[in-house]
């Protein structure tokens, strides 16, 4: 199990902080289907939005489960604390909001009144919060690897320049004087 | 394939429509234009020109959510208009929400409409943002209302920048370094330590080039998902704004000036 020195976590919590994510798309997806609530998007594109932005984006590319640890490792070593409170006050809120929501829901579902809509309203914005702070993991996960090779094709230069323009005997020796 | 510009431009004209689809006149209906809405706004928001490569860099934005129809007259104030094609136009989530119940006029000023008006007429781009020009109440309004310059916007237009000139810088650089690295291995009186280290310097090098190469092509001009059907009867070709494909670049040709120009910042 590798571990991250920038945050002092291991992979393990990485594992646990996907499958919160995970619990709560599934939450968003049942939420939305259970309400119907599809006021400016299409029901099944909502739904979708849910899954896909929590599941879809830790995986473009066919990432495996562990290239999503470190995208998520690469994101916290550069924004550990503010990203893991946030993350941590998001995922109460969102608690207490389903809690809210299945106290009132009722046998016909839930009421469609101005404080349901206020709270699926709370939940759109958590949702994009977090599709945010992951999207922000990918940048990095892309730049990153983008500025290795810069420097690797930098340092190819430098060596091509010595096999180019190899030191000539008076050169050595003018070195070594 | 075409990728696109480190940054939009702004667009010189109002979006020019060439779709016309026929009406859906039913409850929600206006989801039905979607197809037409990508290629008339170029998969891109209306608003903030934020492209759906953007958000997605999987190149499958359909279904995500993150893009929709947003109605210039409310829904709520103008029923009539809700299935109106002219009335809708391709917005992201976080512009859809932000204008959320936002009037089309806040005293004197208007909310913008990017069919009707050119966004280079009112915005200039600083950075990253959006900026409205100088005076004009218009602009300023409309920024505020659909938030412009949402931290979320600006990181993705630094990101798509970054992105794309870094790629480019590695791209270029890369294929210069392959071609002096095989001149110097047809030289037949090269030692077999310095020809297996210049070996690996190849491999090395052609790597980063796919991958530089892979990064590029996340950001396509038109998303693999295209649609290559809408609701207009007869169809119109399915192009996007000419504009925007003169600021593009061609993956195959990355020797060409505009190559040189799309890494001209230092990455």
């Amino acid at each position: 199990m590798s571990h991250d020195m920038g945050t002092g976590r291991s992979d393990l919590e990485s594992t646990e902080q996907i499958g919160r994510i995970q619990e709560v798309q599934k939450h968003f997806a049942a939420g939305m289907m259970e309400t119907g609530e599809t006021d400016s998007f299409d029901e099944s594109d909502f739904v979708d939005a849910a899954m896909q932005s929590f599941l879809k984006a830790l995986q473009p590319y066919g990432l495996t489960g562990e290239q999503s640890l470190e995208v998520l490792a690469a994101f916290r070593k550069s924004r550990a604390a503010d990203h893991d409170h946030q993350m941590n006050a998001t995922d109460r809120r969102i608690d207490e909001i389903f809690r809210e929501l299945s106290l009132s829901r009722s046998a016909t579902g839930l009421p469609q009144n101005a404080q349901t809509q206020e709270l699926l309203r709370e939940l759109r914005e958590l949702q994009e919060h977090y599709a945010g702070m992951i999207r922000a993991a990918h940048v990095e996960q892309h730049l990153n690897p983008l500025e290795e090779s810069r420097e690797a094709i930098q340092k190819a230069d430098d060596i091509l320049r010595q096999y180019e323009n190899p030191p000539t005997a008076d050169s050595s020796a003018k070195e070594s004087d | 394939m075409k990728i696109l510009p480190p940054r939009t431009p702004l667009p010189k004209n109002p979006t020019e429509r060439s779709h016309s689809p026929e009406p859906a006149n039913w409850d929600g209906g206006y989801r039905a234009y979607r197809p037409c809405l990508r290629w008339d706004f170029n998969f891109s928001c209306a608003f903030c020109l934020l492209h759906e490569a953007d958000f997605f860099r999987t190149g499958k934005s359909r279904r995500s959510g993150l893009f929709s129809a947003e109605h210039v007259k409310l829904q709520s104030q103008d029923k009539a208009g809700r299935n109106d094609y002219r009335n809708c136009v391709y917005c992201c989530r976080y512009c859809n929400r932000a204008r959320s119940i936002h009037p089309t006029s806040r005293g004197d000023d208007l909310l913008l409409d990017p069919s009707k008006v050119a966004w280079s007429d009112h915005f200039a781009i600083q950075d990253d943002e959006l900026q409205p020009v100088t005076n004009d109440g218009d602009a300023g309004y409309t920024c505020e209302a659909y938030q412009l310059n949402d931290p979320l916007k600006t990181e993705f237009r630094r990101a798509r920048r970054e992105t794309i000139q870094r790629a480019v810088y590695c791209l270029t650089e890369s294929a210069a370094n392959i071609k002096r690295a095989h001149t110097l291995l047809d030289n037949q009186h090269l030692d077999d330590a310095s020809r297996s280290v210049l070996v690996q310097l190849l491999q090395d090098l052609e790597q980063h080039q796919r991958s530089a190469r892979m990064q590029l092509e996340s950001y396509p001009v038109v998303p693999a998902d295209a649609d290559k059907s809408c609701r207009c009867e007869p169809q119109p070709d399915l192009s996007v704004a000419v504009e925007l494909i003169e600021a593009s670049l061609d993956s195959a040709d990355l020797t060409s000036a505009a190559a040189a120009e799309f890494s001209a910042t230092p990455p």
